[in-house]
């Protein structure tokens, strides 16, 4: 039989590669305490059973000046109590003959966003009529309102924004990055309703029909029944 | 000794009526035997005294008692019909400038020592000279004509209010806000050319106080210097002395807000 097979009868490939994000633990040391580490983390072993224990967890010396010895003992003593580490975070490439050596990469110093902290459960609440003129900004919340949202006035969440009341104004959720924020208003009269960037001007919003939660679905806005 | 309540007229927009309010109310509140005193806050524009018929009687004003150049009782003007009504004008030719928080505050002050209710006069917008007008208030009269731009200004005057006041920043009891509404003409409402009582105050959401109808008196009296609750002949001079008994806290029926009957328009 001949070898050589057209390119088009090549057979289905065994295996692709997939980039994707695996959810793992990140153990951030803030000494270099051999001893202490060891005790803290059969605590945590103990206390958060299987949290850790065969789970893939990466170590992060941040910019602690860690030495070979140090590096080797941390490792072991993570994997002796069943932590699965194969990656470590650490300054420069001094230590990358002892990562070798231990079968765990390298992943690099952990980037230093400017944390945009993840919209916090909290809610910025007002239990009054916003106004013509006024605009509430709830940063890295949602907002609340018991009462009217005036025309004129502007309403700003990171997260949703519920309005328990008449919506004449402008309400804007999601406003800094969010497909999964919603409004929720018990009459819808606005001016102007956004997420994430998404927006809807007074003639596009269908009005006058009482308790509306508004959605993004595929990069439209819209308008639903509250279920 | 009295400590007043510092009664602003304000509305946001011009033209809606609140010098005819301010001199209604005054007038009102002192023929019920409160001594009243009513402040010109309109600096370089002023009408009040030309509708309580004092412009020329204006020696010193309320600038002139704010930079020192007069005494409170030197400036303050007595009406000549009733002996409970003392008239401060604004200056005419100063600037509003000329209002500071803290010469404000010590004429009020001063007032506050005698008289029972102090009414502030309001410019129109929400400059200075609006803003002093508010500062100090205990209660707010907001003035506001059935049509939609005066009722957004008045939102915004409410917002104004609710966050820039005295007792907005010292986190004392808010502001006793009372809706007021001018120049209703509800012929024109049942047409649908204008906001109904209802439409303003689903939008404004605070109590109201009263309903002045549209009404020819209301001019003839600013032109002949009369405050027009004193014509108690005219609908809309019955229509303020209503306003200063609910203000008491007598309940009173709103009258004037249904479109007139055929016998009331030829005999009424």
């Amino acid at each position: 039989m001949d070898a050589q097979q057209s390119p088009l009868q090549r057979q289905p490939e065994c295996f692709s590669i997939k980039s994707g994000q695996v959810p793992f633990a990140t153990i951030v040391l803030h000494r270099l305490d051999i001893a202490q580490f060891q005790q803290q983390l059969s605590k945590q072993v103990e206390l958060g059973a299987g949290l850790l224990v065969d789970a893939p967890v990466v170590l992060d010396f941040g910019k602690l000046p860690v030495g070979e010895a140090f590096f080797k003992q941390v490792v072991q003593a993570a994997r002796s109590m069943g932590l699965i580490i194969f990656a470590v975070r650490m300054k420069g490439e001094d230590l990358n003959a002892s990562c070798q050596q231990l079968r765990v990469a390298n992943l690099g110093p952990a980037h230093v966003k400017p944390a945009k902290e993840a919209p916090s459960p909290e809610r910025t609440r007002i239990v009054r009529q916003v106004r013509s003129g006024q605009q509430i900004y709830a940063r890295n919340t949602s907002l609340v309102i018991f009462g009217h949202v005036s025309d004129g006035a502007e309403v700003i969440a990171d997260g949703d924004i519920y309005v328990h009341g008449n919506l004449r104004g402008k309400a804007m959720a999601g406003a800094s990055g969010n497909t999964n924020a919603m409004i929720y208003c018990d009459q819808l009269h606005a001016q102007l309703v956004s997420i994430n960037g998404i927006y809807a001007v007074n003639e596009k919003i269908p009005i006058d029909r009482g308790a509306t939660l508004i959605s993004l679905s595929e990069n439209q806005l819209e308008f639903g029944d509250p279920q | 000794m009295t400590l007043a309540q510092i009664i602003v007229v304000t509305s946001g927009k011009g033209g809606v009526g609140k010098t005819t309010t301010s001199a209604a109310v005054a007038m009102g509140l002192a023929l019920q035997g409160k001594k009243t005193a009513v402040i010109d806050f309109d600096i370089g524009l002023r009408n009040l005294d030309i509708i309580m018929d004092c412009e020329r009687r204006v020696v010193y004003d309320f600038v002139n008692v704010i930079q020192g150049e007069a005494t409170l009782n030197q400036a303050l003007i007595k009406d000549k019909r009733c002996e409970n009504l003392f008239i401060l004008a604004a200056s005419q030719t100063k600037d509003k400038t000329a209002l500071t928080e803290e010469g404000v505050e010590a004429v009020l002050a001063e007032l506050a020592e005698t008289f029972d209710y102090i009414v502030c006069d309001s410019p129109a917008g929400i400059e200075l000279g609006a803003h002093m007008a508010m500062y100090f208030a205990d209660i707010a009269l907001v003035v506001t004509n059935p049509e939609v731009s005066s009722v957004r200004d008045s939102d915004r005057i409410l917002g104004v209010l609710q966050s820039q006041s005295r007792r907005a920043k010292l986190g004392l009891d808010p502001i006793k806000e009372h809706l007021l509404i001018t120049r209703y003409d509800p012929t024109r409402v049942g047409k649908g050319e204008m906001l109904s009582i209802e439409d303003v105050m689903d939008i404004l959401g605070i109590p109201l106080i009263g309903v002045i109808p549209e009404s020819e008196s209301v001019l003839k009296a600013s032109n002949s210097g009369q405050p027009v609750i004193l014509d108690q002949k005219s609908d809309a001079g019955q229509a303020y002395a209503d306003v200063i008994e609910r203000f008491q806290g007598k309940d009173v029926a709103m009258r004037f807000t249904e479109r007139k009957g055929f016998f009331q328009r030829v005999f009424g």
